[in-house]
């Protein structure tokens, strides 16, 4: 038998009822242990895991957490959009946001481990075109630090960006 | 925007290579550079010297330059303010995790032995039951056989069901069990006192210090002693008796619904003993809730408590008796009388 598959009947019950005790909707379970199947499927292991419930919990565990933040980036990206586009007539439709939530999604990953100085001034020097005087200001230190942290958060993407490759090589 | 496009690069094979970190630093700072203003010509020159100075300068510049392009797309409204709101939040909240985590992990260690005293929490036993719930946590199961079972807090049991029978082995905390019919295999519950075996029906177990209480909501159970041989007895609907080693108690008549308040996260009270209250609410308080059961003699209470909010339950009582709450920490809770 094909090891996804014995993965599969061995422990699909078992990862639902997992799932089912933590996000507590039998549906929502189901989905999730679904894609956990599918991101086994589209990147199998090179062997077979040692302790396959460990395994299979380890990406569901992903997949809640990422779950998790796309809701959060959602709700935060409408929030800020009300206020910074009120005089928009038209509500954006949920193509809009599904792009739009995907690519946060995409740039909230690439930042993960930076900290939060170098975080804020990298996202509106880069986002925003901010000046470096204008970061400095809003960020509290000097306009050389500004410099420094803009690198440092550009090198940080960069890492995550060649880590992320290596991993879907 | 002025910035050279893609450097030139003879060598392919090179740029295979990663760059030095040193040559990434520098081309992230030519890559500021060249973002904020256009650059004046003695500063472009430098630049094309910096490039050709080195073979991973070329390379470094390059990476570098996908990176930067690939965050053009979210050069959006609201973007920057959506994920530095995420971010932060979910900074906030590990930091919360790890603070609370230590915190909580220290005291936890001290309060062990008396959490589990307090309790009759088996710790192993409890965690490697087949469902178990945490102090204050109130949970529903379906079993397989369509039966609902509701666990109360810091419970924990096991279940075993069969082609012959159906049996929950309750080793710690209370169950209320909503049975499904199945005259060919009779559902049981079993504790180190008692069985309880239903005939057909809706009832609760409890695990007391020593002693089980069983309480019928609906239909009849029958509750026989774990060992030796004294007498069986039928509970029906509205009936409570407590198990133990000496046998099966005297039947009593209790006040009861469809089924007990707590599968509801309430406490309902008619008329009792302040002290027995404290009791059930130190069960499902996280941390220990300290009072002197001889001092509070004589007093008795009527009402509906919650009991997934010990704070506002003990603040209800307050106002409700002469008592006062004194509170160290979350843990540790203490009660006293304030009319003697």
């Amino acid at each position: 038998m094909d090891q996804t598959e014995a993965l599969y009947t061995d422990h699909h019950g078992w990862l639902y009822g997992w799932l089912r005790w933590r996000v507590g909707s039998a549906e929502r379970a189901a989905d999730f242990a679904h894609d956990t199947f599918l991101r086994v499927l589209t990147r199998p292991p090179s062997e077979a895991p040692d302790k396959p419930r460990a395994f299979l919990a380890r990406i569901a565990t992903h997949l809640l957490i990422d779950d998790n933040r796309r809701a959060r980036l959602e709700q935060a990206w409408r929030e800020a959009q009300a206020l910074a586009v009120a005089e928009q007539p038209q509500a954006p439709s949920p193509e809009d946001i599904q792009e739009i939530v995907e690519i946060l999604e995409q740039v909230a990953r690439l930042l993960d481990g930076l900290p939060e100085k170098p975080r804020r001034a990298f996202l509106m020097f880069r986002l925003d075109g901010a000046s470096q005087a204008e970061i400095a200001a809003e960020v509290g230190v000097s306009v050389s630090m500004v410099k420094k942290y803009v690198a440092q958060g550009l090198l940080h993407c960069h890492q995550a960006l060649r880590d992320s490759e290596a991993i879907n090589a | 925007m002025s910035r050279p496009a893609e450097a030139l690069d003879g060598d392919r094979a090179h740029a295979q290579n990663t760059p030095s970190q040193r040559a990434l630093q520098e081309a992230a700072e030519w890559h500021i550079r060249f973002a904020e203003k256009p650059l004046p010509e003695a500063e472009r020159r430098a630049f094309q010297r910096w490039l050709r100075s080195d073979a991973d300068h070329p390379t470094a510049w390059n990476e570098l330059k996908s990176t930067w392009d690939s965050l053009e797309r979210a050069r959006r409204p609201a973007a920057r303010a959506a994920l530095e709101c995420t971010l932060e939040e979910e900074q906030r909240q590990a930091r919360r995790l790890l603070r609370k985590g230590a915190s909580s992990l220290l005291l936890l260690l001290l309060l062990l032995p008396a959490i589990w005293l307090a309790l009759g929490i088996e710790s192993p036993r409890h965690l490697l039951a087949d469902h178990h719930t945490a102090i204050g946590e109130i949970r529903s199961i379906e079993l397989p056989d369509g039966s609902r079972l509701v666990l109360g807090t810091a419970s924990a049991v096991d279940v075993q069901f069969d082609a012959e029978q159906r049996r929950l082995r309750l080793h710690a905390g209370r169950l209320f069990v909503d049975v499904a019919p199945d005259p060919d295999r009779p559902l049981e519950v079993v504790t180190g006192e008692a069985r309880v075996r239903a005939l057909g029906t809706g009832f609760s177990v409890q695990q007391l210090p020593k002693a089980t209480r069983v309480t019928v909501f609906e239909s009849t159970v029958e509750v026989c002693p774990a060992t030796g041989d004294a007498e069986c007895r039928q509970l029906h609907d509205g009936q409570q008796a407590e198990a133990s080693r000496q046998g099966v108690g005297p039947v009593r008549a209790v006040t009861t619904g469809p089924e007990p308040a707590w599968t509801r996260g309430y406490l309902e009270l008619d008329n009792r003993p302040v002290a027995d209250v404290l009791a059930e609410l130190a069960r499902h308080h996280r941390g220990v809730l300290r009072y002197d059961a001889a001092a509070l003699t004589g007093l008795k209470v009527s009402g509906v408590l919650p009991l997934d909010d010990s704070t506002r339950a003990l603040d209800a009582l307050a106002a409700g008796t002469p008592i006062r709450v004194e509170r160290f920490t979350p843990w540790l809770i203490s009660v006293s009388r304030t009319d003697q």
